[in-house]
């Protein structure tokens, strides 16, 4: 009797574990296509170098852009040091055999074709527009590698630090605000930096002049406009150039004398991350000068 | 005769060559001087460093006594006009304003504007050359002759005390040459110091009181025509062999053919044509 | 009997007017929209709202510019016209602007001019001295137009190439792309501080160029005659050299190099004043500032948000001319 008991366990037992195994293996067939994440990511373009420097373990990233580097394009500039700077080019792409590439739309077509051409999967990923834009950027990098919990969390991350730093009462009173860049160019409607200037409680005074994209704002409109915060993207070390010398004009000195100043580089708000809320502080607080000042009606 | 300008042994070098060896030539008022010399003698060379326009690397220049070097240009041209060789302008002025430009020397300061005497010492050189009626006509439109004149013109408007001419008379018809020279030689009549340097040594003997002969860069000869212009001068200078005679009192000589070509008769002066009183 | 030239007084002062025109047309002009009323109170107010900061710290520079670099380039145009007795010479041409472009370049791209204000014209009036000095060199005096054009060539394409170079080396990322900016010219983005950097240099260089005028008149009897009548030719080519080094040197430092205003104003005014040269001078200077500002006030007419270069509307102007020049030229020597 005990001896019939024992050979039904057995079996009973090692059917389990038939069974177990199948179902492994089963699981492990179909689920080919959700593979290891990539491990060698190269990107090339300074909002998936940021991004991916946020989002992914250091072993994991081959190679960032140069821009990476610089504190004034990039808010992760100490730990890009680590990495292979690349500059774009072909050659030191293929040499470091990545399984990912990061790009822009507009980094160079002919790299991005060739690429392609050789079996190398390239992702990329638009300039951000708007607030919704960079959010959406966030999430297709974070999926391209293979961390999409990461990138949500990001996004939330974000989402609470722009609503500590949107002011107070920001849709009552919108003060103008211009943005001047090297060469006499102001972004418009589809910047970036013009939903961040609407975040922060500001009018965009190349929006109210119907400018869409980075346009030129002729110095005389500028002045006449007289916009109660005036923003400033550019280092004051840049070296010289005609473009450079333009924003040291007479004209716009007296304009900086009457307005409150703030100075945004590219590094917090070219590309959607945390960096985006201080940004968003520091227009805010130009925006409480321009309201505390005398001639507050602008 | 005092002279008013006067080289004294001048020696100028040009391109790596001694192109004036120990020149002295004296250019009195009242006198009209003749420089007669082969190609490349030094006479255009000469004439230069008497206006103060090359420097002798030995001897000097002396205007009244003081040498050149130490006067001021503008003093200098004040009282030395020098008419270059093929000169013209560059563009095309009136005639009236080529003219003016030999009042030059006399204007002071920046101011391009005329003074009464300009005028005058325009309209005196216009009428000494017989070119009022090409006043207002543009200097390059005119002919050689009257270009010429026009050019004299304006060496004369300075009021000058000593005329350089190089070559003036090159180029020119017949009419134009003896018009020219009587000119000049008028102008010596009246006072003026008058240096010419010529070509035409049939002209050179008719016109000139002295005449100067140079060859390769030294004076070998100094006095009237007829001591200059020998037979054996033109020989040795030139290598030619002239006619020579008297017309109403003054000499001719023309140059007739080369020594390397020679008849024996020629030699001996035979066989050449008698000359009579050239009739009016 | 004699006549001095009477109508050289009432043209120039018609030209005189003519800029005082094209001046008050060029301060009316701009993106601001401005009534001349308020251009004129905007001009001698002591305020400092924004119609006086754009009339006297953005219109009242370009003007100022437009008119004094337009008065020395058509002013050294005809000088050197005169003194090298060739309608062909000016300072486009024969590479002075060029050479100007390329040294104040060199002062600008590499910092020495933040450091040291007046190291920018200084670089544009070192780089034109050596080329007056490099043509005089090449071409002599009394030069034959093909040679004098080929010198200015050789001038001007080793210059653009340096500048191009020297563009591209630069630390500024904007650098490469105002290549533009340098050969062709522009008064966009002047300040009064530009004004102040060139503008004394302009009136030195002008006024010792207009003091070698009795000796260009007579140059046209050629240099033996001009010595002659007490010249002393040294000093003028001295005071010609230095003159327009200094002119045109810093007037290209802060504008950019631009063409032709001193090869088609002199040529065109020449006949009206009897062809003199000392008389040519201040007319020059008048119809080159009349030239240039309207061309400044054209570029900011026709594409008044990315303007046009100044140097595009004298070429537009000058080329053609020089083309019916070398068509004349042809069939005079035909």
């Amino acid at each position: 009797m005990r001896r019939h008991l024992h050979a039904e366990r057995h079996i009973r037992r090692t059917g389990t574990r038939l069974a177990a195994g199948a179902l492994v293996l089963a699981c492990a067939l179909l689920a080919g296509p959700v593979a290891a994440r990539p491990s060698n990511v190269v990107s090339l373009n300074i909002c998936t170098d940021q991004l991916a420097i946020q989002l992914l373990e250091p072993d994991r990233i081959a190679s960032v852009s140069f821009l990476a580097a610089d504190p004034h394009y990039s808010v992760v500039a100490d730990k890009a040091e680590q990495f292979h700077l690349n500059r774009g080019r072909a050659e030191a792409i293929l040499r470091l055999d990545p399984d990912l590439v990061l790009a822009g739309t507009y980094t160079s077509p002919a790299t991005v074709r060739l690429l392609r051409r050789l079996g190398y999967e390239v992702v990329q990923v638009p300039p951000p527009r708007d607030l919704a834009a960079a959010r959406e950027q966030i999430r297709t990098v974070a999926d391209a590698l293979g961390v999409p919990d990461r990138g949500e969390r990001l996004i939330a991350r974000i989402d609470r630090r722009l609503a500590r730093a949107a002011p107070e009462g920001s849709h009552a009173r919108r003060p103008v605000a211009a943005v001047y860049e090297a060469n006499g160019v102001t972004p418009g409607r589809g910047e970036l930096a013009h939903a961040v200037l609407h975040a922060a409680g500001l009018r965009n005074l190349a929006a109210r002049r119907g400018l869409r994209n980075l346009a030129p704002l002729p110095l005389e409109a500028l002045v006449m406009a007289d916009p109660a915060v005036l923003v400033f993207v550019s280092r004051r070390d840049a070296p010289p150039s005609q473009a450079q010398n333009l924003l040291a004009h007479p004209a716009l000195a007296a304009l900086k004398q009457r307005a409150a100043v703030a100075v945004v580089p590219p590094a917090l708000w070219s590309c959607g991350g945390p960096q985006l809320a201080r940004a968003v502080e520091r227009l805010a607080q130009a925006r409480a000068r321009a309201l505390a000042a005398p001639e507050a009606t602008r | 005769m005092s002279a008013i300008l006067s080289a004294d042994g001048v020696t100028v070098h040009l391109g790596g060559r001694r192109a004036l060896d120990r020149v002295d030539l004296d250019v009195g008022p009242g006198g009209l001087v003749g420089l007669i010399g082969p190609n490349g003698a030094g006479k255009t060379t000469l004439l230069r460093t008497l206006a103060g326009l090359l420097r002798p690397e030995a001897g000097a220049v002396t205007l009244d006594g003081t040498p050149v070097r130490r006067l001021r240009p503008a003093h200098v041209a004040a009282r030395v006009a020098y008419l270059p060789q093929g000169g013209g302008s560059a563009w095309p002025l009136p005639v009236r304003e080529v003219v003016a430009l030999g009042r030059a020397p006399h204007r002071r300061g920046w101011t391009t504007a005329w003074t009464a005497a300009d005028r005058a010492a325009v309209d005196s050189a216009l009428a000494a050359t017989g070119t009022q009626h090409l006043a207002d006509r543009q200097v390059t439109t005119l002919s050689g002759g009257e270009r010429a004149r026009v050019l004299l013109a304006r060496a004369l408007a300075g009021e000058p005390d000593v005329l350089l001419a190089d070559e003036p008379v090159s180029g020119l018809d017949p009419y134009h040459r003896l018009e020219v020279m009587t000119h000049l030689q008028t102008l010596a009549g009246a006072g003026h110091g008058v240096a010419v340097v010529l070509h035409d040594l049939t002209l050179a003997g008719r016109f000139c009181d002295r005449l100067v002969l140079l060859d390769g860069g030294r004076a070998v000869a100094d006095g009237p025509p007829g001591a200059v212009l020998t037979r054996r001068r033109l020989a040795g200078v030139y290598g030619v062999r002239a006619l020579h005679g008297r017309v109403a009192g003054e000499p001719v000589v023309v140059p007739w053919a080369r020594c390397a070509d020679e008849t024996p008769a020629a030699d001996r002066g035979e066989g050449w044509p008698a000359w009579a009183e050239v009739a009016e | 009997m004699i006549a001095a030239a009477p109508r050289l007084p009432v043209f120039a002062a018609a030209l005189g007017a003519l800029t005082l025109l094209a001046a008050v047309g060029s301060m009316l002009v701009g993106p601001a929209g401005l009534a001349p009323q308020a251009v004129l109170r905007g001009l001698f107010t002591a305020d400092a709202d924004t119609v006086a900061l754009v009339v006297q710290q953005i219109r009242l520079p370009r003007t100022v510019l437009a008119a004094g670099i337009g008065a020395v380039l058509g002013l050294s145009g005809a000088a050197l016209q005169g003194y090298l007795r060739n309608p062909l010479a000016e300072p486009g041409l024969i590479g002075v602007t060029g050479a100007a472009a390329l040294g104040a370049v060199l002062m600008l791209y590499t910092g020495a001019s933040q450091s040291f204000a007046l190291a920018l014209p200084a670089g544009g009036m070192v780089g034109a001295m050596l080329a007056v000095l490099l043509v005089l060199l090449l071409a002599g005096r009394a030069a034959d137009t093909l040679t004098l054009i080929l010198a200015g060539v050789a001038v001007t394409s080793f210059a653009s190439a340096l500048t191009s170079l020297a563009l591209n080396l630069a630390p500024s990322p904007f650098a490469a792309l105002e290549i533009v900016f340098w050969l062709l010219g522009s008064l966009s983005g002047r300040s009064l501080e530009h004004v102040a950097l060139a503008l004394p240099f302009m009136l030195v260089g002008g006024a010792l160029i207009v003091s070698t005028a009795r000796a260009l008149d007579a140059l046209a009897l050629g240099e033996d005659a001009a010595q002659s009548l007490g010249f002393r030719l040294g000093a003028v080519r001295w005071r010609l050299v230095l003159g327009t080094a200094l002119a045109v040197g810093a007037a290209t430092a802060v504008a950019g190099a631009i063409g032709f205003v001193g090869l088609v104003v002199p040529h065109v005014l020449r006949p009206l004043v009897g062809h003199k040269p000392s008389a040519l001078l201040p007319v020059s200077a008048l119809g080159g500032a009349v030239l240039l500002l309207l061309a400044d006030i054209l570029v900011r007419v026709i594409t008044p948000a990315q303007e046009l270069k100044l140097g595009v509307v004298t070429a537009l102007i000058g080329a053609p001319f020089f083309f019916t020049l070398v068509i004349k030229s042809r069939r005079r020597l035909a």
